[in-house]
Order: C-alpha cells, then structure tokens, then sequence
C-alpha cells in the first residue's frame, strides 16, 4: 500500500517536473543541497565548472543606487551572477558595469550581446532568460517595468517610489494581484521596511505599546540634490532624464521621490488604513533655473484618516538649512520618536520599550531577504500592497499641494492623470510647467 | 625667583626687537564673497610657526564650499572646474544641527578638497594639520564634549573653554583629519569617545565600515555615510598675507 501511495507522488511529482518552470527549478535545486549537476548550454563556463546554478539577475536602470542594489543583490548570493542590463544610456550602464565588476568581479561582467541600451532594453533583458530583475530606473517608467516582468513570471526586486501618478499606481496594484497569483516575489525599496530595530519599533506599536495611534509627524528636511549641467548633444528629453530628480513627471517631486520614506512609515504605523483626504501646502521658494525642472522644494500635508486622526509630513530640500529626518507617533497611552538616522526609537508614557538588537544594513537585509524567498527558504515576500498604497499618499499629498485643494484619496486613486510624454524618444520636449495652487486640476 | 622671571622677559623681548620679526598673531580669514571668517592662532612649533583655526570648521563655512562646488559655473567650468562633494542624498549632518556646528561626515579627499578651494579663494595654502602639528595645538587645558557629557549628538563649535593656546575642541565633539606619513587619520576623539580615550590616544585610520551603509555604488568618494564623529581644522604655515 505504502508502496503503491510512493508510486502515485511520483508520477505526480513527474508530471509537475514536466512543465516545471525554470523559477521552480531554482527554487528545488537549492533546496536539495545534494542536486547533481545541471548544464544549460547558456550558463557561464565557470559555473558548469563549479556545478553551480546561479540565479541570473537581469538589472534594468544602471544609476548609483540601482548599482548599489545590484551589489547587494549579488553579495546576498555567491551564485548570482548579472546576466543582463539596460538603461538608457550607454555611458550609465558601462560605468555601473565597472564598478559592479570592481566589488564583485567576474559575476557582474556581462557580455556585450546582453548590454541592451533604449527605451526598451527592459523588455530585452527580462526576454533575457533571468530569473529575477532589478528595477532602479527613474520612478516614472516603474508601472510599465513592474508590469512587464510580473507578466514574465520574474521575481521583482523594485526601488520606491513606484510611481508618479494615479494612473501608475493603478498598474502597480495590477501587477501586485499578479505577482501574487503566480507565486512570484514582488519586493519593494521602502527599505525601513527592512529594518530591525524598525521592525522591532512597529511591532511594539502595533501590540499597544502607545495605546492606539492617534497622531503621527514626519520630517524629512533635507539638502537640495545634484543637478547636471546641460551639454550641447543632448536632446531635450536627455536634458530631463538626466536630470531626472528635477522633473515631476519622472521623479514625482521629492515628496514622492524622497519623502516617501517617511509616508511609508506613516503607513506602517496606521497598519495601511488609507487615509479620506489631505491638505497641503507646497512651493518652490529657493529652486531656480532649468536645472531645478518644475519640481517644488516644500511640502506640509495633512492626512486625515477617518475618526479625526491625522498624519502630518513636513518635507523640503533647501540649503543651508536644519536638517531633520525623524517620526514622532503620539498614542493614546504613550509616544514614540524615532531617530531617522539610526532607526532606534525613544518611547515614553506607557513603555519604556528600548530596542538592544542588532542593526544590519537594511539595503543589505533586503537582497537577503529577497535571495532566501526565492530559494524558498521562506515565504513568497510580496510587499505590493503598502508599497504601491504608500505611493499612493505620497502622489495624494503632492496633488493637494499643487491642486490647493482638498483632495479625497478616492479621487487620487480614480485619477486619470498620467503625468509625461506618451512616447519616448530623445529629441525635443517642452519644458513642464510649474504647477500652481488654485489652476493646476487634479485631473490634467 | 622673580628677579630671574624678569631677566628671561627682557632676554626674550631683546631677541624679538634684535630680529627685528613681530610676535605672530591671531588672524582673521575672511572667505571672500561672504560674511563668513575663520579666525587662525598662531602655534611655535619645532619646525616653526604655524596658525591653526580656532574652532573646527562649522557647516556655515563648509556649505559655502559645498555650494560653490556644485554651482553651475563651477558645474559647466570643465577642466577649470574645482572638484569637491556632490550633494548628499541623505542627511550627512544627521539632524544634529547646521548652523553653528561642526561639518561631519566628509571624507578625506573631501577635507583636502576644501582646503584647495579655501586656498583658491584666499590666494594663500590651507591645509589639513600634520598630526605632528595638531599634537602641538593640542596645549593644556580645554573642554571637551565627549561620550558621557554629550547625548550621543555634536554641539555647537567654542561651546567648551578653549585650551592654553586658545583653541577650541581639540579633543571631543568631533574627530579631526590629520596627515601621517602613513596617510590621512582621525585624531583628538568625539562626541562618541569616552574622555579617558580623548587627545593622541584616538588616533583612527579610516575603513570601509565608515561608509558601508552608502545604498549608492560606487559609494561616495566625498562622503562617509557611517562616520558621523569626523570633521576638520586648518592649518596655515604662511599665515596672514597682505592683499
């Protein structure tokens, strides 16, 4: 009977084998430490030689931080090699190439044929053959990024924000469904997320530590970013994504961009209750000239959530000025601040909890996090719906800014807004306008 | 005893008028095109004398620098353009304070970087103190911010009572660049260092771990994203010029 029942698994076992997807292999390779050798004509010499089966990361946006990503994605996994990349720009992916093959050698140089530069290198590296990809492009070509390698069943490693407009949110929200009807691993760049004395702060709060939470203040006061000067051959549209922080349409505006952060700690907090509406103020005092694009420097807002409770960010990039990058959560039996920096928090009234555990790099913690899903050494992480919720707040609060109206997250949600030029290709492109409170219409 | 005392004085002042060269004095560096100063103190040292800042450099001096290395014109200068810190992606100052309180977090390419800029500017050379001359600012007496008196932050620059010498903060709030034959180092402890630590006994060589936390790559060259402790002081071997 035993017999017989052993026989039965394994057929079934051999009809799952047969349509098994190369994600799975990767997943059951690693999880039978003592798998023989496997060898796809398309793996590199030297992991055929060391009978390994590496995981092929494809790594679409080759900036500073994507790089950065990519990094710890492969320190993460000795058997992660960079299979493919993309970016725009061809002096961006080559540089990214060498420093990558500078902290991790061999495993990130990738062969010319899998250097793919364009507006639609994505789509060549995740045809590629990888198994995950990062997606580190500015913000506002993530929906479409997400989108593409969801729907090619890859696991998603996805910087925040995770997108400018509603219509953008709209899609990554698609994509989460998705991603969790495959079983696939959609990971987000909100990093506090991974962080331990974080984690350990939220769960406090979350258990009652401060009773409910009836209040939340965010700062994220700040420097202004860099700026590249114009050269002579560059089209408009290079102009702009190169400068890319500057432009509302590709960057979101730093609230979006930068103090999403602080708006997805909010959203922690409120255990990803959305809020009814919010206010705002915001304005371009300091910013001047091309360079600084259409994007505001300030921003105050006011989310309301429903019974009265209200979240409020403060956010700004401008010089020589106090810097402060902190939460302060007022419960109804206590509070807690939090050290932006460090993470620690410093609770008072009805706990004294102190956080004494360890602090590992969170962009580290992650890829690891990401590398042990896929391995399946723990459950499938699927951070889509705070992730795409926070983006979400952070487009509600620039909009009511730049609307100068109160504006329900209902109606950010529906928005048709869809922010930047239809079709990509470097040649001319007008200047976007500075928004303006009072004209600037939510949909526009 | 005092009859002695005297003669030296006279001895001393004999030798000064017979040389014919003035005692050094304080100066005062002005950074050209703003309101901002540093004050410089003369120091005898084996080797000759020295002026050393008063104070460590207070971000109101480094954003100048900061600023005007990012500036268009410096930005689209090309060759001529003087290389420095790009912006920071993240609070580099860590909320402790701006205005008034000690730059952190440069690295030392970053330190040099300013004291070539501060020597443009002034048609005179800055430079980071050999650790020799430090050791030699560093006289008796003087306050210190340190581990046990300064809730884990920096503190405003001259907060302290200066040392014998007039200084300020030579040992604790933050750590200072110094050069040594083996290359740069930090030297003199902070707000992070425990008092009996302080002076020569910190003398730290820069690692990795000072910016590992960096999310960019390559990581910055100009900014340590986990040494929050490091900041700088000038020196000047040619002092006061007459322009």
């Amino acid at each position: 009977m035993q017999i017989l029942l052993d026989c039965v698994s394994l057929a079934k076992q051999e009809k799952q084998m047969s349509d098994v997807t190369r994600r799975d292999f990767v997943k059951a390779a690693s999880a039978v430490t003592a798998v023989g050798a496997v060898t796809l004509p398309t793996l590199p010499g030297w992991a055929i030689q060391e009978n390994r089966e590496p995981i092929k990361i494809g790594f679409i946006g080759c900036g500073g931080r994507g790089t950065g990503a990519a990094n710890q994605a492969l320190t993460a996994n000795e058997n992660a090699v960079i299979w493919a990349m993309g970016d725009a720009f061809e002096d961006r992916l080559t540089g990214s190439m060498n420093a990558l093959v500078g902290e991790q050698g061999k495993r990130a140089e990738v062969p010319k044929e899998r250097q793919f530069v364009g507006f639609d290198a994505y789509k060549k590296v995740i045809d590629s053959g990888v198994d995950m990809v990062i997606l580190t492009t500015p913000p506002h070509f993530r929906p479409e990024h997400i989108a593409a390698a969801v729907r090619a069943k890859k696991h998603v490693f996805c910087e925040k924000p995770m997108a400018v407009d509603g219509t953008g949110v709209r899609s990554v929200m698609e994509s989460t469904k998705l991603a969790k009807d495959n079983d696939t691993n959609l990971m987000s760049g909100f990093c506090w997320r991974y962080n331990y004395p974080l984690r350990a702060t939220f769960e406090q709060i979350h258990n009652g530590a401060i009773g409910d939470v009836r209040s939340y203040f965010a700062t994220y006061y700040a420097a202004p970013l860099w700026t590249k000067p114009r050269k002579e051959n560059w089209s408009d549209m290079e102009w702009q994504m190169r400068n890319w922080v500057h432009f509302d349409w590709l960057s979101g505006d730093h609230i979006v961009e930068q103090a999403c952060h602080s708006i997805d700690k909010i959203n922690w907090a409120f255990q990803n209750e959305a809020p009814v509406s919010a206010t705002a103020v915001g304005g371009r005092q300091m910013h001047e000239g091309d360079e600084r694009g259409n994007v505001y420097d300030h921003f105050g807002v006011v989310f309301e959530y429903k019974d009265g409770r209200r979240a409020h960010l403060h956010c700004r990039q401008m010089p020589f000025s106090y810097n402060d990058n902190n939460d302060y959560i007022t419960g109804s039996t206590g509070t807690c601040s939090v050290n932006g920096w460090t993470g620690s928090p410093d609770f008072a009234g009805s706990s004294d909890y102190t956080y004494k555990g360890e602090n590992p790099n969170m962009y580290q913690v992650e890829h690891n996090e990401l590398q042990e899903a896929i391995r399946g050494d723990r459950p499938t992480v699927n951070d889509g719906d705070f992730m795409a919720q926070s983006t979400m707040m952070a487009i509600l609060g620039r909009e009511a800014a730049y609307t100068g109206q109160r504006v329900s997250y209902e109606d950010v949600v529906a928005s048709t807004t869809r922010l930047g030029p239809t079709e990509y290709a470097l040649a001319d492109l007008s200047m976007p306008v500075v928004s303006e409170p009072g004209t600037t219409k939510l949909n526009r | 005893m005092r009859y002695e005392f005297g003669l030296i004085v006279l001895v001393c002042m004999l030798a000064s008028c017979s040389s014919g060269v003035d005692e050094p004095k304080p100066y005062t560096q002005a950074i050209p095109g703003t309101t901002y100063t540093v004050e410089m103190v003369p120091v005898h040292s084996e080797s000759g004398i020295f002026w050393i800042s008063r104070t460590e450099i207070p971000w109101d001096v480094y954003d100048i620098f900061l600023q005007f290395i990012n500036s268009p014109d410096n930005l689209s200068a090309g060759i001529d353009a003087v290389t420095g810190p790009t912006p920071a992606y993240a609070s580099v100052d860590r909320g402790f304070g701006r205005t008034g309180y000690p730059a952190i977090s440069m690295s030392a390419q970053a330190a040099d970087s300013f004291t070539a800029w501060l020597s443009l500017r002034a048609g005179s050379t800055y430079q980071i103190p050999t650790i020799q001359q430090w050791n030699e600012a560093n006289a008796d007496g003087g306050g210190a911010w340190h581990l046990w008196n300064s809730e884990k932050t920096t503190h405003p620059i001259a907060t302290k009572e200066p040392n014998s010498l007039g200084i300020y903060d030579m040992e604790g709030n933050v750590g200072e660049w110094v050069r040594t034959p083996d290359g740069p180092r930090v030297v003199g402890g902070s707000f992070r260092t425990p008092p009996e630590e302080l002076g020569l006994n910190s003398l730290l060589t820069p690692v990795q771990g000072w910016n590992q936390t960096d999310p960019q790559l390559p990581r910055s060259p100009w900014w340590l994203a986990d040494a929050d402790f490091v900041g700088l002081r000038i020196i000047s071997e040619t002092g006061e010029t007459d322009e």
